[in-house]
């Protein structure tokens, strides 16, 4: 009789066993190759600027990376200096209360006349460091150019006028 | 971690074929990934280059250059060009002399193509001419003044911000 080669088809099949191994060797080169990718994307990037919760950054192509500098951070509700709340916003625009008679705000004032001091007494006890003239200005996208102008002339008033606008680059 | 009966010592065997245990290893790394991913942003942050326009800053390209170029953005789409400083200011020389322009807006939009026809005049007459400065009306939003200095940084690389 010819035969094809063929399997019997009513074969009876091995019995499986009940301890299966999973094989985690190509699993554990790929949490690797992961593990690597996120490593080296968390310190290439030494500097935290993270934006506030609901604030809307201006969208840019291009861009330098980020520095080192006091942080600003004008939102819809108040203006952050170095994460810290100085003063209040109400739709983006200061409270008239809030604002002297030349329209600066004054808990600005006072805020950037104390970091100032703060970088001048570093300066002095340490011949290396400068006093810096740069800032970093992170504002929502909506912010009215008022509100910045006061924010900035204010800035400028105290050395502060070299200025590092903080944008969120497009793909 | 080794298992199996492999090792050098006085009551183990000769056999060195072992298998790592990587069960451990594993949950190492799932712990590291998941901290790494929770800990991770993924906006990707740029910055712009500017300064305010003051006197005694980024002023060596004043002192270089004469004429100062001045933008102004209203609150209609609407752009005031304005060119000051030009030494040969003569009356009726159109090349030399000092002069404000109005660029209407385009499309609901600012006429940017006609402001970097404008640039590219001045430049062309004074090539050192590499800043502006650039204001805008109080309710301008400040979207629109990055995404000005975005389209003019290839023409002119240093934007003052004025109005003070």
């Amino acid at each position: 009789m010819q035969s094809f080669g063929r399997r019997p088809r009513f074969s009876v099949s091995k019995p499986m066993s009940s301890e299966a191994t999973l094989q985690i060797t190509s699993m554990a080169d790929i949490f690797t190759i992961i593990l690597v990718f996120l490593l080296k994307s968390f310190t290439s990037s030494t500097l935290n600027v993270t934006p506030s919760p609901g604030m809307e950054l201006p969208q840019s192509i291009g861009g330098s990376p980020p520095v080192d500098a006091l942080m600003v951070e004008i939102s819809e509700t108040g203006v952050l200096i170095d994460n810290e709340l100085v003063s209040e916003l109400k739709a983006f625009r200061f409270k008239g209360k809030d604002l002297d008679g030349n329209g600066l705000p004054r808990d600005l004032e006072s805020t950037f006349t104390r970091q100032r001091k703060r970088q001048q007494l570093i300066a002095k006890s340490n011949p290396d460091v400068q006093p810096d003239s740069k800032i970093l200005v992170m504002a929502d996208r909506r912010v009215p150019y008022l509100t910045l102008k006061s924010v900035i002339s204010t800035a400028a008033l105290h050395g502060y006028h070299d200025l590092k606008l903080v944008v969120v680059k497009q793909e | 971690m080794m298992t199996g009966d492999g090792g050098a010592g006085p009551h183990g065997g000769q056999n060195q074929d072992f298998d790592i245990n990587l069960a451990p290893i594993i949950d190492c790394f799932t712990v590291l990934i998941t901290f790494l991913l929770a800990s991770a942003s993924f906006l990707a942050i740029g910055i712009f280059d500017s300064s305010v326009a003051v006197p005694g800053a980024n002023d060596s390209n004043a002192k270089a250059v004469p004429v100062r170029v001045d933008v102004e953005l209203n609150t209609n789409f609407e752009m005031t060009f304005k060119l000051s400083g030009a030494p040969s200011a003569k009356k009726g020389d159109a090349n030399g002399a000092n002069y404000t322009r109005k660029l209407p807006p385009v499309r609901s939009g600012w006429n940017t193509e006609q402001l970097m026809k404008e640039l590219e005049t001045v430049q062309a007459k004074w090539p050192g001419a590499q800043s502006m400065v650039l204001s805008a009306a109080d309710d301008v939003e400040y979207v629109h003044i990055v995404k000005l200095m975005e389209t003019l940084r290839p023409k002119m690389p240093n934007v003052m911000l004025g109005g003070f």
